[in-house]
């Protein structure tokens, strides 16, 4: 039976109203459990005990439950091996393939994010944090304000892309919320870097890569212009933090948030992965994106000289070294180019050498064989 | 926004230092003159510096190279280092070490009510001509923030570090069931793993949308965003690790209609303080009638992340309304139809509600008690709902749908 149940009947000024089409049939009668949902199946034998490392979602999705569709049809919250139940509204478009959003290691990546949270406020060794040279200090307050720009796009970017994968592929939620998080830890421990030694926030960069991120129509996109290009390049930065640190604190922040950029990297090369295995045919595609993104990169009016400036500073150790810092920059720079075409080729993209933009060409080493 | 000039740092005054002895002792050691150390003193460079020179056995020819390429680099412009932002920023770490909510001194403590910058630009860095708009929508004080939301991300942040679903739950407490309470708790968790999507796509939705006029609500958002992700993975594995299927899923007429909402402020209501409210019912009746230790230390603090969230829900509409007062009919016309639509939910979800009684009773037979503690837990959930709105300034106590008005008899 269909009737139509009035859910705006208090609608205060009378406007607004929505019908909404429900089958109430048996739905109010309640003398006696019906227990008509109930399954009987046992999937799985028995209760699965949790191993060396807890009980990880690898070792609960046993059995049929392991079996990851490659198409879904579920444009609803259903999780993966739920009964579906007819008439359940739709909560807006979703990825069908999962090529489109998938990742091998995203519940891998999932479960050691969540094992290896951290705090800016009480795991970063904030006392040890001494007075610097000026030069020093507002070159790393720069650096700050850029990096902790990246991060608020490196949150809002993978954010955006989380309602459009179905259920279905729910692992690629849960590594996505992992992201959305680390990277507000990030925004947070450079702001308060900025402001806790006698600095404060600079200028702003920028901003048309991190734009060209966001801007992205594509969860794939998305992905490989973020976790590949961006946040390789980010992270090749992070591991050179030893030479960047001026203190323990620093070299604290650098190593805890490259800890945490390993795991997006490793979501966006597995996931480049699995898309140009299950659909070779995106492979022009996705070099067109990164033809685009390196040339933001490498355009001088928009790649943002107080980023490499103040970084050649801490670098070199000052201002009156910024010429050794800049050479030092040159060599992070360089291993940011090899690491990046690296993990294309990884990702099976190694083609991409041989149209890299010009300005990494030179920077490249001889392909490893 | 207002910024304070820059203040010139400290180590300016230090060409008017008394040259240290070992310095001086060390230089003439090596033909330095005194005018050479002042010299290098009077183009910035530290004691500590000239002293590595000297220790380096740095020539007096080295040491005029120095301090020429010292004035070099003095010369050479870094517009970027005189922005006109505040500087001499100094936050101390306090006992709960150094929090978000510390760093708003000073004019980083501004908060403006319309934040007017479209770009990504920090609040308190200075802006840079030609900076794209980033797309936000998202631009008054009063139509996000929350007073607590800075404490509320650290906290979360806090028990992201000591709740951890694979390791901190006896997950070997756990021993079957009888089917008809194990499928029960499937069934459950089937639909509360329905919200926690809910929550991770209406928050991933409207993250973009904030500007980072406020990024302390997007802090805090962000860390909802991880606890609704950790509440799907232990519901899934609670579920599943019994070597039973998920239940059938959820009419889902409640989640269509949080999904249609149009603003945060209305999303908000919907997800963070009606929803949550129940939710957080809801996750306390399951802790009283949990199994085993698992499903008791399950339990507890998923219902401390609502706990938060609900704070943030209130929080969020009472500052709404102390900013725009004659908003709250606004306001109240979203609850009138969020009250209608998740009553309806609860109404067309039979095997939510059985599933429930099933729990309660510890078995289809005592439907009787098992019942009873469903219609009381319906009772404690519609007043925690209406305590909540109270205090979000929202009085619901003449106002609530008369669906859930019958269940608080």
């Amino acid at each position: 039976m269909l009737i139509y149940i009035d859910v705006s009947m208090q609608y205060a000024n009378g406007k607004g109203e929505r019908l909404m089409a429900i089958d109430v049939a048996n739905e109010t009668a309640e003398d006696t459990l019906q227990l008509d949902w109930m399954r009987e199946a046992q999937l799985a034998p028995g209760v699965v005990r949790p191993g060396r490392r807890g009980l990880t979602l690898d070792e609960v999705h046993v059995g049929s439950f392991a079996d990851i569709p490659s198409a879904s049809e579920n444009a609803t919250f259903a999780p993966r091996g739920a009964q579906r139940r007819p008439g359940a509204p739709h909560n807006g478009l979703v990825y069908r393939n999962r090529a489109d959003v998938w990742s091998e290691n995203a519940a891998l990546l999932y479960e050691e994010a969540v094992q290896r949270q951290w705090s800016s406020a009480t795991d970063v060794p904030w006392e040890r944090i001494e007075p610097l040279p000026d030069d020093l200090e507002l070159a790393m307050c720069q650096l700050c304000t850029f990096l902790t720009e990246v991060e608020f796009i490196a949150g809002d970017a993978p954010a955006q892309w989380t309602p459009a994968v179905s259920a279905d592929f729910f692992e690629t939620k849960l590594y996505l919320a992992t992201q959305v998080v680390d990277e507000a830890r990030h925004l947070d421990v450079f702001r308060k870097r900025a402001l806790a030694n006698g600095g404060g926030l600079l200028e702003q960069g920028p901003g048309t890569g991190l734009r060209n991120i966001l801007a992205s129509l594509d969860f794939s996109e998305m992905s490989v212009l973020m976790h590949v290009l961006g946040e390789g390049f980010v992270q090749t930065m992070f591991r050179a933090g030893e030479f960047i640190a001026q203190n323990e604190a620093e070299k604290r922040i650098f190593r805890l948030c490259a800890q945490d950029e390993s795991r997006h990297l490793g979501f966006g090369v597995m996931h480049l992965r699995y898309l140009v295995q299950t659909e070779p045919e995106r492979r022009e595609e996705l070099h067109s994106y990164l033809d685009r993104a390196e040339g933001l990169l490498n355009d001088p009016r928009l790649a943002g000289v107080s980023m490499a400036e103040s970084l050649a500073i801490l670098l070199g150790g000052g201002k009156a070294h910024i010429d050794e810092g800049m050479q030092r920059f040159m060599a992070i720079r360089k291993r940011q180019v090899n690491e990046y075409m690296h993990r294309l080729e990884v990702a099976g993209m190694g083609e991409r050498r041989a149209r890299i933009n010009p300005a990494f060409g030179p920077l490249l080493d001889p392909p490893r064989n | 926004m207002t910024q304070t000039p820059t203040r010139r740092p400290a180590s300016a005054a230090w060409a008017e230092r008394d040259i240290p002895d070992q310095i001086v002792k060390k230089a003439e050691a090596l033909g330095w003159s005194r005018d050479l150390v002042e010299r290098a003193l009077a183009v910035e460079l530290t004691i500590a510096q000239i002293e590595q020179a000297l220790d380096g056995g740095c020539t007096p020819e080295d040491a005029s190279e120095l301090i020429a390429r010292q004035v070099a680099a003095i010369e050479r412009s870094f517009p970027w280092m005189s922005v006109g932002t505040e500087l001499g920023v100094r936050v101390r770490a306090g006992q709960r070490g150094l929090r978000l909510g510390d760093l708003n001194v000073g004019s980083y403590g501004v908060i403006p009510a319309e934040w007017s910058d479209h770009s990504m630009r920090p609040r308190g860095a200075a802006p840079v001509a030609g900076a794209p708009a980033m797309g936000y929508s998202i631009f008054h004080k009063g139509d996000l923030w929350s007073e607590n939301v800075s404490d509320l991300y650290e906290d979360a942040i806090q028990s992201h570090l000591l709740w951890k679903p694979a390791t901190s739950i006896p997950w070997e407490t756990m021993s079957p069931l009888a089917n008809d309470v194990e499928a029960s708790m499937a069934q459950v968790l089937t639909k509360l793993s329905e919200d926690a999507l809910l929550t991770m796509d209406m928050i991933g939705r409207w993250l973009p949308e904030m500007s980072y006029g406020y990024h302390e609500v997007k802090c805090y958002l962000s860390t909802l965003m991880f606890d609704a992700s950790r509440h799907f993975e232990v519901y899934r594995k609670r579920t599943l690790a019994s070597g039973r299927p998920m239940g059938l899923q959820a009419p889902g007429y409640f989640f269509h209609a949080t999904k249609e909402t149009r603003t945060w402020p209305e999303a908000s209501l919907y997800l963070n303080l009606l929803d949550a409210a129940f939710r957080q019912a809801i996750a306390g009746f399951l802790k009283k009638h949990s199994h085993n230790e698992a499903e008791a230390a399950l339990f507890g603090p998923v219902s401390e992340d609502i706990a938060r969230q609900l704070e943030y829900g209130t929080g969020q509409a009472r500052f709404l309304l102390t900013t725009w007062p004659d908003r709250e009919e606004e306001m109240q016309g979203y609850l009138d139809q969020a009250e209608n639509i998740w009553a309806i939910e609860w109404e067309r979800d039979r095997p939510f509600r059985e599933a429930l009684t099933v729990i309660a009773g510890n078995g289809a037979e005592n439907q009787v008690q098992g019942r009873a503690e469903v219609d009381l837990l319906l009772k404690d959930a519609v007043s925690g709902y209406l305590e909540a709105a109270r205090t979000a300034g929202l009085s619901r106590d003449d106002r609530v749908c008369d669906r859930m008005r019958a269940w608080m008899v």
